[in-house]
């Protein structure tokens, strides 16, 4: 699979701060990459460099082989962007704003008209297509701006964040149509912090944190490079034996990580909690392990 | 064609208000009227007659900088301006579909007053005005459009606008002729867009006008050029 998307030491300043410090990653055409990491790594503003809506302050990206500063009008002819909590206007209707929104990308009327229909149906919009954003609920309202990008055709879509606010079902019917157009061949970049998301929706996965991409990879094979291959979760623990490696979430969550299954039980066994349960790892431990790896004291 | 779809994508959207919201059609309309009335019970019909080139003058101002800057605002507070930016839609398309989305609300009172013109005697008013007025609306635009950028929070344009809108309708010569002011106060209410346009309209028309038409053009044009370098400075299209 050729690249979409080169991104090499890309940074963003505002003021002294850093919002990104080095976004160096690819993604793959016909691929869905989802930029994963906690709230503040830096998701958004590369979604934003990268879709030519902020000036990186340092770095180069390419977006389909075209600079994101040098050949920003070129880049914008293939791109589709859905911001972050995007939501269409209250006087807008579904079928109004996609229909539109594909007639002002250069779509002829019939065409708009028909693709608007699909992408509604899909994204299971089609019954409240006549039904202004100011009925329709804030999830409701973000899954139209969603369909706009989607039904765009653009060959790289940018979706930051669209599921955050939607009940499992609206979910589930995003994730599917983003999948069917990464089938197409189309370039989709996804953000979110949910690690489940990313592990079922990404082939290719850009964990960040702290504005920096520390991993990427498939999901599969990042979870694959973890050096433990089981975890104990402690909910509510109240005593717990040494293991290979403790990770504390909050006052009584503890997570103990081992290398079989036999080693995971037994400390499963010795540990005194409310609830213990004992899983493979899988990528949310790779998340955790960069993210707590990271420590406190990056540049920013 | 690809250009005319993109102005026409923009402003099919940009105008759902119209059908949604037409009471802000009609209340245009009715304050229109009123203000005819009033001043045709004040003063008679040539009193009435000056209504005509302020509220097209007036209409258009509020046009570009209230209607556009709060379109604009919205777009930026919905994150919809920037899936424009990051999408085949240039500037300029962007800003002729929200200009012409905001052009329906001048068409109710404007038919009314064009309607109302020849029974006050005010048609030959309607065309001088009109003219005046369209070159009133680059700078208009770029006003609003300048705020909408500029403004931190896009909820607060508004608040911006609105005063920007009416110190400049009502406090300057745009209700009343700029001949009605002292001689030594003229040029500095020339300097006024608004005010500038309206006397452009009255002069074209010879109708109650302080200074030959060329005055206040050389105004509106010097705005234009004004406004045209503020706008370069201020509104910014993504990356660049």
């Amino acid at each position: 699979m050729d690249d979409c998307i080169v991104a090499r030491g890309l940074g963003k300043r505002y003021g002294d701060t850093w919002g990104v410090v080095d976004a160096s990653f690819t993604a793959p055409a016909g691929a869905v990459t989802v930029l994963v990491g906690p709230n503040g790594a830096g998701k958004t503003t590369t979604v934003g460099m990268l879709s030519t809506v902020l000036r990186p302050s340092r770095g180069d990206a390419w977006v389909t082989g075209l600079h994101v500063v040098r050949d920003a009008w070129e880049v914008r002819r293939r791109i589709a962007l859905v911001p972050q909590e995007a939501r269409i206007d209250p006087n807008w209707t579904p079928w109004e704003a996609v229909r539109w929104y594909l007639v002002a990308r250069g779509w002829g009327l019939r065409d708009a008209a028909a693709r608007a229909r699909e992408v509604l149906e899909e994204l299971g919009l089609w019954e409240i297509r006549g039904r202004p954003g100011w009925v329709l609920s804030g999830g409701q309202r973000r899954r139209v701006a969603a369909a706009m990008a989607l039904a765009s055709e653009a060959d790289v879509v940018f979706l930051d964040e669209p599921t955050t606010g939607l009940d499992v079902e609206a979910r589930y019917r995003v994730w599917e149509v983003v999948r069917r157009e990464a089938s197409r061949g189309r370039c989709i970049v996804f953000t979110t912090h949910d690690m489940r998301e990313a592990a079922v929706l990404a082939d290719h996965a850009v964990l960040m944190h702290r504005g920096r991409v520390v991993a990427e990879g498939s999901p599969q094979g990042l979870a694959e490079r973890l050096p433990y291959r089981y975890r104990v979760v402690l909910t509510g623990a109240r005593r717990f034996p040494r293991a290979a490696r403790v990770l504390r979430l909050g006052e009584a969550t503890v997570i103990l990580y081992a290398e079989t299954r036999g080693e995971a039980l037994a400390l499963a066994s010795e540990a005194e909690a409310e609830k213990t349960v004992v899983e493979e790892t899988g990528f949310e431990d790779v998340y955790l392990a960069h993210v707590h790896a990271a420590g406190e004291d990056g540049e920013r | 064609m690809r250009g005319l779809r993109g102005a026409l994508g923009v402003a099919a959207l940009a105008s759902r208000w119209v059908v949604r919201q037409p009471t802000w059609l009609v209340q245009d309309a009715v304050l229109a009227l009123a203000f005819l009335v009033i001043l045709y019970a004040w003063g008679g019909a040539e009193a009435a007659r000056s209504v005509v080139v302020a509220w097209i003058v007036s209409g258009v101002w509020g046009a570009g900088v209230n209607t556009v800057g709060q379109e604009v605002g919205e777009a930026r507070l919905f994150g919809l301006l920037d899936m424009f930016v990051a999408s085949p839609v240039t500037p300029r398309q962007y800003l002729a579909g929200v200009l012409l989305a905001s052009l329906p609300l001048l068409a109710p009172s404007t038919l009314l007053l064009v309607i109302l013109a020849a029974p006050l005697g005010a048609l030959g008013l309607v065309a001088p005005s009109l003219a005046a007025a369209l070159l009133l609306l680059p700078v208009a635009v770029m006003t609003g459009l300048a705020i909408a950028m500029a403004a931190r929070k896009p909820t607060n344009i508004a608040a911006y606008t609105n005063p920007v809108v009416t110190l400049l309708i009502l406090l300057p010569p745009v209700f009343y002729p700029l001949a009605a002011l002292p001689a030594w106060l003229r040029p500095a209410a020339l300097l006024a867009p608004t005010a500038a346009a309206a006397e452009l309209a009255r002069a074209l028309a010879g109708y109650h006008n302080a200074y030959p038409w060329t005055t206040p053009l050389l105004a509106l044009l010097a705005w234009n050029a004004a406004a045209l370098a503020a706008a370069k400075k201020l509104i910014r299209w993504g990356a660049g």
